[in-house]
């Protein structure tokens, strides 16, 4: 006697759909051939988010209005939002005088670079914390006014140091990879180090590999500072300290290093881009 | 089965991955993953699998996969799987306990977590993770059953 009725389920269209999904998996994730759809429709959300956001303000307000408070909640609001801004664009200032600063020791004749970078203040528009407290992808995402362009691979601060960089923009929503994100790669010193400090996927932590006879001299709690290799972020930056110093193997230290600046502290971040 | 109906069954599955996201952040410190979403689409074919085939899964994989997904691909190749397994086993889960049902579809869950953390998350993944998150799945399992079973009575 059958144990359960049979039930018709022909494998064929099953198994095509699997083929199917497969193929279509192993080109997004070697290739990315669906990351502009996908960046699309993640704009697209973030701006429903945005909206809905707006509504819910608007509601608060008109309420407030009811308890006499609006005003004061405006002025606390509109004061918060200019110490933030103020905040990012004195370390943005700091940051575009080293440049310029490197410029000008570099060469006389390349002094017409001089002030051919432009910083600009972006409010946040989304941070993707699903990823960023349990896996290896960190990203923010913020708004772009549209009279504004924004480059590909522009480093982003916040108030105290630098913090990830522009990866693309999709709807005037600018996608920034962190620091931490386990794809990102920076170039950093100390004063006897010069590595390649790669995410680790943990938030605020971003790790180097130096061999053994390097990374005598190097001790916890030295300071971090960008080397400027990449062409990317400006030189002699800092971004962190050395945490952790790790043997693994025989020939190798593993160098942890702790960021100082947490983005989810921040509402407001800076991008510098050449103009 | 009307379009109409494809949308009930996709707002639900939607919203589960919506709460994913919303929820996830605050269990992921101590070692818990929840996957409303894919419980929700297993739900789905388990109460009407004569409505719901292959197409329908790779569909509804193809829709997550674009609005949640790390890739397209991921959740078209684990919707159509469930939906095969589901079928093939659809009789003999009639008859099976609230608690069966619990082991198997939190099992197939935390399958499906372990795949997408060697899959994109290789550096995260943990053992730890996924016991805990069974364990968890199999307890919510049974109000996505109930939860789910009023909503399609009320809306399909």
């Amino acid at each position: 006697m059958a144990r359960t009725t049979p039930t018709y389920t022909p494998i064929g269209k099953y198994a095509a759909g699997v083929i199917l999904s497969g193929l279509l998996l192993f080109s997004d994730i070697n290739y990315g051939t669906f990351s502009p759809i996908r960046g699309l429709l993640k704009s697209s959300v973030i701006y429903s988010k945005l909206a809905a956001g707006k509504l819910v303000e608007r509601a608060q307000v008109s309420i407030a209005l009811f308890q006499n408070n609006k005003n004061l909640i405006l002025i606390n609001d509109q004061l918060r939002e200019r110490i933030l801004k103020m905040e990012a664009s004195l370390f943005l200032d700091r940051q575009l005088r080293a440049v310029d600063n490197n410029l000008v020791n570099l060469s006389n004749h390349l002094n017409d670079l001089k002030g051919g970078y432009t910083a600009q203040i972006f409010e946040i528009a989304d941070f993707d914390l699903k990823n960023y407290q349990c896996c290896s992808f960190h990203n923010l995402y913020l708004k772009k006014p549209e009279e504004i362009t924004v480059n590909k691979h522009s480093p982003v601060a916040s108030d105290k140091a630098f913090v990830g960089q522009t990866l693309r923009v999709d709807l005037d929503i600018i996608k920034v990879i962190l620091f931490s994100d386990i794809n990102h790669v920076l170039p950093v010193k100390s004063k006897d180090l010069y590595c390649n400090a790669r995410g680790t996927g943990e938030p605020l932590f971003i790790s180097c590999r130096i061999e053994l006879n390097n990374s005598r001299s190097i001790q916890l709690g030295d300071i971090i500072y960008t080397s400027g290799l990449g062409g990317i972020f400006p030189k002699d930056s800092p971004i962190g300290v050395i945490s952790s110093i790790k043997n693994i193997g025989s020939s190798e230290n593993e160098i942890l290093i702790k960021l100082d600046s947490n983005p989810l502290d921040q509402t407001f971040f800076g991008i510098i881009s050449k103009q | 089965m009307t379009l109409k109906k494809h949308f009930i069954i996709l707002f639900s599955i939607f919203l589960g991955f919506t709460l994913d996201n919303l929820i996830t952040p605050f269990t992921n410190p101590y070692f818990i993953e929840l996957s409303l979403g894919f419980m929700i689409f297993s739900y789905w074919v388990f109460a009407i699998p004569e409505k719901l085939h292959s197409f329908e899964a790779l569909i509804y994989g193809a829709f997550i996969d674009l609005f949640f997904g790390e890739a397209v691909g991921f959740h078209m190749i684990f919707f159509t799987l469930t939906s095969y397994i589901t079928h093939v086993y659809v009789f003999r889960f009639r008859i099976f306990s609230y608690f069966q049902l619990a082991i198997f579809f939190s099992g197939a869950t935390t399958f499906f977590i372990a795949s997408k953390y060697l899959i994109f998350f290789p550096a995260n993944y943990s053992y730890l993770l996924l016991i805990l998150s069974f364990i968890v799945n199999s307890i919510i399992w049974i109000g996505v059953y109930f939860v789910m079973r009023a909503y399609r009575r009320k809306f399909l």
